[in-house]
């Protein structure tokens, strides 16, 4: 039971982090550690 | 404290981003080509008691709003009226980089004139008086080399102190005709909004139909009409457009200083660089050449690794037993176990050993970058690239494009057609970025050991012909042709410093580790709960979720040679970013670095394997690139375009590779 718990606790955090990601690349246009971060004028 | 803010303004390759450098203690990258500073770039530092913020503005040669990087020197400059306007000179090319001073001047900005690369000038015997320039220009001249941290410091410490800018408006005679012309323009909008802040300089650019400031003028009936006369009168006179006439009048006045401030020696003796230049630009050797300078790259990129990437695959693998066996005996949770040890050390470790490939990879790209060779690979290229209907200029993004597809994207600003940015940011993805290396070389060292740089320069080039066929097509279909020279610097020869290169590499390499990190961890934990849910079925079977969502979609790739759910979930993630490919294949097999080869050559032949990483290299731009190919071109739809046309495109050469190898009785 345990184990479930934690597989689906761990699936649900994961697909969440990756989710914030994609959702701030769409939103931004930039790869994490992208050398233009914080520079863009436009 | 006093807070002040200056920009440096000045030609391409004049040491702007060097000077910037030397003043600010940064490590902004100088590349040894055209239009590397494409956005503003700032920093801030302390000089006595004073704080001083610096932004750098990109290169120009003048100052008209027809490219992106003379908009955004010429906005910054009129819109937040700097302290100081530093404009670095290179005193090897006075005459061409006055033209940038003069147009400054014109605008009252208030400038100091840093003259660089004082010491080339005296080699080629040059000689140039600076107080005669000084009192020729009305602004201060100083010989301040770029290098020079001191020297920097010290000259920006004394023109603050001094107060000491030009802000007088430099007025050069355009001519009776002209200058009345001029005044008529300049009292019709000098209490306009767009104009009051320097009438004449205002007047001019409208008389260069300048489109910003002609906009600006909108409803203005009269002044528009006035304004339309007025060119009209003048190119009747001049039998030219007024803005070449214009143009023509401000390179006098550069010609008129230099003549009067430089002596300049009259035999000219051909400099090691225009020697070089004979060979390397040959028409015959140049292409060979630089085709035999990538496949190098590419050899290099992997044979010099290959001892790092061995050594790190083996400490992947002692450090996922000994943190298994851990794990194990700490009678943690067998589920955490599986996360630390199938997802995470596999997950992360199949991509991380091939960090010196990459490192490798962007410190050779820099290496040629600082070494002059970039410029004139564009310059070769001018040729090939107006064949498929693209400028000269726009090899830079596509070169770039090799080390990450984003700033490669945003670079495509320094190109002033609307047509040629759009199909340079469309053909981008195609540029084999640093993520795709790391699937390559995983499978050049599985499935063609003994041409295995070979192989990689094949795919590359496979990326680059790609490009340009859609060049071609995208020219044909949603564009006019219209054939623009390029008209591009060739910056002296010089040994590539390699302590910026180490600098320039560790920045980049840097991005990759950090993607580790974050996005591939974040999608390796999503795969491993895909490969073991739901509980209790076998890990990485075909009854877990990312078997049953593989089992859907592997018949798309079947006529491809990998009809394999693995394959077909590798693809799926791979879509987040590109290295997540070899990520997937290691968590959904369970297996470390070390022998992900092996379980490769169970779904894999050459021939399927060639096939996958030519899907890999076309299929997809990853989801930075799709964003920042919405973000530059403004509009999702050539966002969603680039994907269905990649997706598309890569399915039929993956077919073509895959069928056709098999008719050629490849297996």
């Amino acid at each position: 039971m345990i184990n479930e718990i934690l597989l689906i606790g761990v699936g649900i955090a994961g697909a969440y982090m990756l989710f914030r990601i994609i959702k701030r690349q769409l939103r931004e246009g930039k790869c994490a550690g992208c050398e233009f971060k914080g520079k863009c004028s436009k | 404290m006093e807070n002040y803010v200056i920009s440096l303004a000045g030609n391409p390759n004049s040491g702007k981003t060097t000077f910037f450098n030397s003043l600010t203690g940064s490590t902004q990258h100088v590349g040894n080509w055209p239009g590397k500073t494409v956005e503003k770039k700032t920093g801030r530092v302390k000089i006595n008691k004073a704080c001083i913020d610096v932004v750098d503005l990109p290169g120009t040669y003048s100052l008209t709003s027809f490219s992106p990087e003379e908009s955004v020197s010429r906005d910054f400059i009129i819109q937040n009226r700097p302290d100081l306007v530093v404009n670095i000179v290179d005193a090897t090319n006075l005459q061409r980089n006055l033209y940038l001073t003069i147009e400054l001047l014109e605008l009252k900005s208030n400038i100091a004139i840093a003259l660089n690369m004082g010491r080339q000038a005296e080699k080629k015997g040059i000689k140039i008086d600076t107080g005669k320039l000084s009192e020729l220009l009305r602004a201060p001249v100083y010989a301040v080399d770029a290098r020079d941290k001191k020297a920097v410091r010290s000259f920006i410490a004394e023109m603050l102190s001094k107060k000491a800018g030009s802000s007088l408006s430099l007025n050069i005679d355009y001519g009776v005709e002209i200058e009345a012309h001029i005044s008529e323009i300049q009292d019709a909008v000098k209490d306009r909004p767009c104009c009051r802040h320097n009438p004449r300089w205002s007047a001019i650019r409208l008389i260069e139909e300048d489109d910003e400031l002609t906009a600006a003028l909108g409803d203005d009936a009269k002044t528009v009409k006035k304004l339309t006369e007025v060119k009209q009168h003048l190119y009747s006179v001049f039998k030219e457009e007024p803005s070449i006439v214009l143009a023509e009048k401000r390179h006098g006045a550069a010609v008129g200083v230099v003549q009067k401030s430089v002596i300049i020696p009259t035999t000219h003796k051909a400099s090691r660089s225009e020697q070089a230049d004979k060979i390397i630009l040959h028409r015959a050797v140049g292409m060979p050449l630089f085709f035999g300078i990538m496949l190098l790259l590419f050899y290099l990129t992997f044979f010099l690794a290959e001892p790092l990437v061995s050594l790190i695959k083996k400490g992947v693998a002692i450090l996922s037993m000994q943190v298994s066996g851990y794990l194990g005996g700490a009678g943690m949770p067998l589920i955490i176990d599986s996360l630390v040890s199938d997802g995470i050390i596999n997950g992360i470790g199949a991509v991380l050993v091939f960090l010196p490939n990459i490192f490798l990879l962007f410190f050779l790209i820099s290496l040629l970058e600082d070494s002059g060779y970039f410029a004139r690979a564009a310059y070769l290229m001018d040729n090939a690239m107006h064949k498929i209907g693209l400028h000269g200029k726009s090899f830079i993004p596509l070169m770039l494009g090799f080390g990450c597809n984003v700033p490669a994207i945003m670079s495509a600003r320094s190109l002033e057609r609307k047509k040629d940015r759009i199909i340079t940011i469309l053909i981008n993805p195609f540029m084999s970025c640093s993520a795709r290396l790391p699937v390559y070389v995983l499978f050049v060292s599985v499935f063609f050991a003994k041409y295995q740089g070979l192989i990689i320069f094949l795919i590359y080039l496979l990326g680059i012909l790609l490009a340009g066929l859609s060049a071609f097509l995208f020219n044909r279909l949603f564009f006019r042709y219209e054939p623009a020279d390029l008209i591009m610097e060739l910056p002296p020869y010089r040994m590539p410093p390699v302590k910026g290169a180490l600098i320039h590499t560790w920045e980049r390499g840097k991005e990759f580790v950090i993607r580790a990190g974050t996005i591939i961890f974040a999608a390796v934990i999503v795969i491993w709960f895909l490969s073991s849910f739901p509980y209790g079925v076998e890990y990485g079977s075909e009854k877990s979720l990312a078997g049953y969502t593989g089992m859907l979609i592997k018949p798309i790739f079947q006529p491809l040679g990998f009809g394999y759910w693995q394959a077909a979930v590798a693809l799926l993630f791979g879509a987040v970013a590109k290295e997540i490919v070899i990520s997937t294949f290691a968590t959904v097999y369970s297996v470390g670095a070390a022998e992900l080869g092996g379980v490769l050559q169970s779904i894999f032949t050459p021939l399927s394997a060639f096939a996958f990483m030519a899907m890999t290299l076309i299929y997809i731009p990853c989801i930075a690139t799709i964003a920042v190919i919405k973000k530059e071109t403004n509009s999702w739809r050539w966002a969603g375009f680039s994907v269905l046309y990649s997706l598309a495109l890569g399915w039929i050469v993956a077919f073509m590779i895959y069928q056709g190898g098999k008719l050629m009785g490849f297996s």
